[in-house]
């Protein structure tokens, strides 16, 4: 019963197959049913015919199923830099510059800070502030747009990133 | 007679003029000098213990017992002490320091002040990796009469002029003393000429012995006293007197001198290798230690006995410097260009912003962003496994060429870089001037401009592989293949890019259009020749590495272009920072349709072409790239990167001969050997604001769920997603049928 609801719900080519040589291994074939695969048949027993709005026969995936599964490919998060402290250290120096008004200084010293860890959202927000507080409004924003890309685990950054991109652009959130 | 007088106090106020226009002004042209980067310290930093012991030895740092001066380290097992020199670097002036590392295999670990306080940051002074000379190849590195050693000048002045501080130019008692001496067997040959005497004839003077030159020799130091003092003219003759050959480069000055034969700066040498130097400056090829070791020890050890005589040490201290070896680096500190592959890069960025006048002759100091721990883990993979790979395809006679560059990932410095193969010759430059067709390395441009159109285009919009024929110039029709000669149906547009199917490629690309991938290839950042051909969607487009470097990087980072740069900042000579190469970055993609190309080469290396990177990385490292092979395998080229590093490697043959590589089975093990040797962390796959993952199931278009058969995890831009759900079949029960099967077969 197991095998003809399984099969049912499977490649009817398999299927017939299967008929074939029931009898011959029923034993065999019933233990490992109920070992291992009676409720992933069962659950799509009966289930409707997938609908097809991109005309799927026609389409092969390269990869065969009997291949070793490929390593599912996901977003990662972002990850800690090993000189996440020196890069905080050179952070705080470099908005100390920022503050007196040495922007020079800043953003060499943000540019260090970068060197050693290029991800980090706040090195492009020191940057970018700099350089609009030297005037330079295209360079602070194309800086500002870097450092949102990586700002996504860091939401005051991001919102500090957002806020003088909008400042730039002369636009009011 | 009184004419005679006019025209003789004319002479003598055109000679005056000359002499002390040339002093005072600037004397010499000064080489360019270029340095690497500044390697910087802290804990977890992926460096070895060796690989900081290289850098210090390359630093012309000596390995001591204990630590007593600037210049000096010591090992102990996993742990280096190390006692940094002074250095002014743009950001900041940094002291003499000592610390302590501690490192636990391939990481820094431990990074401590002598105390024991924690450091969070420390960085070494730049190596100096090459010079840019003028034409009469003088090198020199100037030194102040304050940053000398002690003892220098004392042992000069004993040596070649005793009477320095009496006379006026000219010393007569040294005249007679010098014949006396000279007649005297086994003492030091000593010549008439005072110090100021030499200086004159060095810088002013030529090389003629006569009369008449001596004269004048003598009237122009009697003069140069009377305009500068002791100090000055010492200086400068410390900083002009020839003292030694690098090949074609003469070594001028005491400064060059030291880097030269002790790989070390003046200020750190011993009363020994002083006293080497001013043997040498007797005669620099007669005493050169390289040549004529025990000559120059001979002549080295009378003139610490002479030091011993005049009272300026004592009889202990003489007797223990004439007991040490000469101490001369295995190798010149100062070769010509050990990197000329990178220097070239320099100077074509120089010239950007400089005449070449100024580079070759003003002295600049050129700080770059070479890095020599990468450099040398490029050539040591280069030399070692491009023999290996000749071997196992049989490659007979002329060896295959090799071009490669590394760049930082983000802030677009080129780390590294080789021309070719023999890293070491400064010959015709492929990294930068071997345009090659560059076959399906275009891909990811040609799929970028795709992805741009979301409404159109998706991950797995079906691509036809089918056969395609598409009119060409002069009425020729063009008909593309894939590598294995089949066609493979409709497939998902990411594993078309995998799989590098050209069938494929060529008919999205003409549907895209040759002006959309035109214009995509230069917001990646190229601007060569475009061939407006249906051949450039397959990579019918010749380009150096660089310009491939260029294009991948914007890709790598995100879509933002950031020009490729080797210079960090210039100074002058005297130490003023003249200019500051500033980071620059121009976001040009949306960085949504970045994010699905990037899943796409990501595909490349886990399923596609580039796989075998997984034979030299760990399952966990997420790398993104593509392969690329020309016609008739004459190139063979990959490129990629990861979190930290993008590589290009190219192969091929200088006559453009054929080759047994393809893009996988050349370029792409060479490349993956350094990325496995750089350590290079997980590409930052970061999901950009506009991108949804669903599962689906590629094959037909849908939504799916995971663990369905076929269900893939994939991105998409936000709206452009499939809306519609497949049925699940469960991949478990496949896999039951397929036992089955197995187990009836």
């Amino acid at each position: 019963m197991a095998i003809t609801a399984g099969v049912a719900c499977d490649d009817l080519q398999r299927a017939g197959h299967l008929r074939l040589l029931t009898f011959r291994l029923l034993p065999v074939a019933l233990l490992v049913m109920l070992s291992s695969a009676c409720a992933p048949l069962q659950t799509s027993t009966g289930a409707p015919a997938p609908i097809e709005s991109r005309q799927p026969g026609k389409i092969r995936p390269v990869e065969k199923a009997d291949e070793s599964p490929a390593k599912k490919i996901a977003p990662a998060r972002q990850l800690v830099s090993p000189a996440q402290k020196a890069v905080s250290s050179l952070l705080q120096q470099g908005w100390g510059y920022y503050r007196v008004g040495n922007y020079g200084r800043s953003i060499a010293i943000a540019e260090r800070a970068q060197r050693l860890d290029p991800q980090r959202a706040e090195i492009y927000l020191l940057l970018a502030k700099s350089y609009f507080a030297q005037g330079k409004s295209e360079v602070a924003e194309q800086l500002s747009q870097r450092g949102l890309s990586f700002s996504q685990s860091d939401v005051a950054i991001r919102r500090q990133l957002q806020d003088l991109l909008a400042q730039i652009r002369g636009a009011v959130f | 007679m009184l004419l005679l007088l006019v025209m003789g106090l004319v002479a003598l106020a055109v000679l005056d003029y000359q002499l002390t226009s040339r002093f005072s002004g600037s004397k010499w042209s000064l080489p360019s000098h270029v340095y690497s980067r500044a390697l910087e310290l802290y804990e977890g930093l992926e460096l070895s213990r060796d690989g900081l012991v290289w850098e210090l030895e390359k630093l012309g740092y000596r390995r001591v017992a204990q630590l007593s001066a600037a210049g000096q380290f010591r090992v102990q097992g996993q742990r280096v002490d190390v006692y940094s020199r002074a250095f002014q670097f743009w950001d900041e002036s940094k002291a003499a320091q000592r610390f302590q590392l501690s490192f636990k295999g391939s990481r820094l670990v431990r990074l401590r002040a002598p105390q024991g306080k924690p450091l969070t940051l420390v960085r070494l002074e730049p190596l100096r990796i090459g010079g840019i000379y003028p034409a009469h190849l003088e090198d020199r590195q100037p030194v102040q009469l304050e940053e000398l050693p002690p003892l220098l000048v004392e042992s000069l002045i004993a040596v070649e002029d005793r009477d320095f501080y009496q006379h006026y130019g000219v010393s007569l008692r040294g005249i007679g003393r010098a014949l006396v001496n000279n007649l005297r067997p086994g003492s030091a040959t000593q010549g008439g000429s005072t110090i100021t005497q030499q200086l004159v004839k060095n810088l002013y003077l030529s090389r003629d012995r006569n009369l008449l030159r001596k004269g004048l020799e003598a009237i122009m130091a009697l003069m140069l006293e009377q305009h500068y003092s002791k100090g000055e003219i010492i200086e400068a003759y410390i900083n002009e007197i020839y003292l030694g050959q690098a090949g074609k480069r003469a070594i001028h000055g005491f400064g060059m001198a030291s880097q030269h034969y002790f790989n070390q700066p003046l200020a750190e040498l011993d009363l020994h290798q002083i006293a080497l130097l001013v043997a040498i400056a007797k005669g620099a090829s007669y005493y050169d230690p390289r040549r004529h070791g025990e000559r120059a020890l001979q002549r080295r050890n009378l003139v610490i006995s002479l030091l011993g005589q005049q009272g300026l040490i004592n009889n202990d201290v003489a007797d223990r410097a004439s007991a040490r070896g000469l101490g001369i680096s295995r190798q010149p500190g100062t070769r010509t260009n050990p990197f000329p592959g990178y220097l070239d890069l320099v100077k074509r960025q120089l010239r950007q912003d400089y005449d070449e006048e100024a580079i070759r002759a003003g002295g600049l100091r050129v700080f770059t962003h070479f890095n020599p721990q990468i450099q040398r883990k490029l050539e040591a993979v280069i030399s070692t496994r491009m023999p290996a790979l000749e071997q196992r395809k049989g490659v007979s006679g002329q060896p295959v060429e090799v071009a490669s560059l590394v760049v930082r990932v983000g802030t677009a410095e080129v780390q590294a870089l080789l021309g070719g193969r023999d890293a070491r010759f400064a010959g015709f430059n492929r990294a930068l001037d071997a345009r090659r067709p560059i076959g399906s390395t275009i891909k990811p441009a040609v799929y970028l401009t795709a992805l741009e159109r979301p409404d159109s285009y998706t991950l797995i919009s079906p691509i036809s592989d089918e056969p395609v024929a598409i009119a060409a110039e002069h009425g020729e029709t063009w008909r593309p293949q894939n590598f294995d000669r089949k066609s493979h149906g409709d497939v998902p547009l990411y594993q078309a890019l995998a799989q590098s199917y050209n069938l494929a490629t060529a008919r999205l690309g003409m549907a895209l259009g040759l002006d959309g991938i035109g214009e995509t290839l230069r917001r990646l950042g190229y601007d060569g020749p475009l061939p407006e051909v249906p051949a450039l969607t397959l990579g019918a487009v010749s380009m150096s590495p660089f310009d491939v470097a260029t294009l991948y990087h914007t890709i790598a980072a995100g879509g933002f272009y950031s020009p490729l740069a080797s210079i960090h900042s210039v100074y002058s000579a005297e130490n003023q920072p003249l200019k500051r190469y500033a980071y620059r970055v121009e976001s040009r993609f949306d960085v949504g349709s970045i994010h699905l190309l990037q899943y796409a080469m990501q595909v490349v290396m886990r399923e596609g072409t580039g796989r075998s990177v997984y034979r030299y990385l760990g399952d966990g490292i997420a790398v993104a790239g593509k392969t690329g092979t020309s016609n008739d395998q004459r190139d063979s080229w990959f490129s990629g990167f990861g979190g930290d590093y993008l590589a290009v490697v190219w192969l091929g043959r200088d006559d453009n001969g054929k080759m047994p590589f393809t893009g996988s089975s050349g370029a792409l093990q060479l490349w993956s050997q350094l990325m496995a040797d750089l350590k290079v962390s997980p590409l930052a796959f970061i999901r950009p604001d506009n991108i949804v993952y669903h599962w689906v199931d590629p094959g037909r278009g849908l939504l799916s769920e995971e663990g369905c058969e076929g269900a893939r995890y994939l991105p998409f831009i936000a709206g452009s997603e499939p809306l519609e759900s497949a049925t699940c079949r469960s991949s478990r029960a496949d896999k039951v049928i397929d036992w089955f099967k197995d187990l009836l077969n």
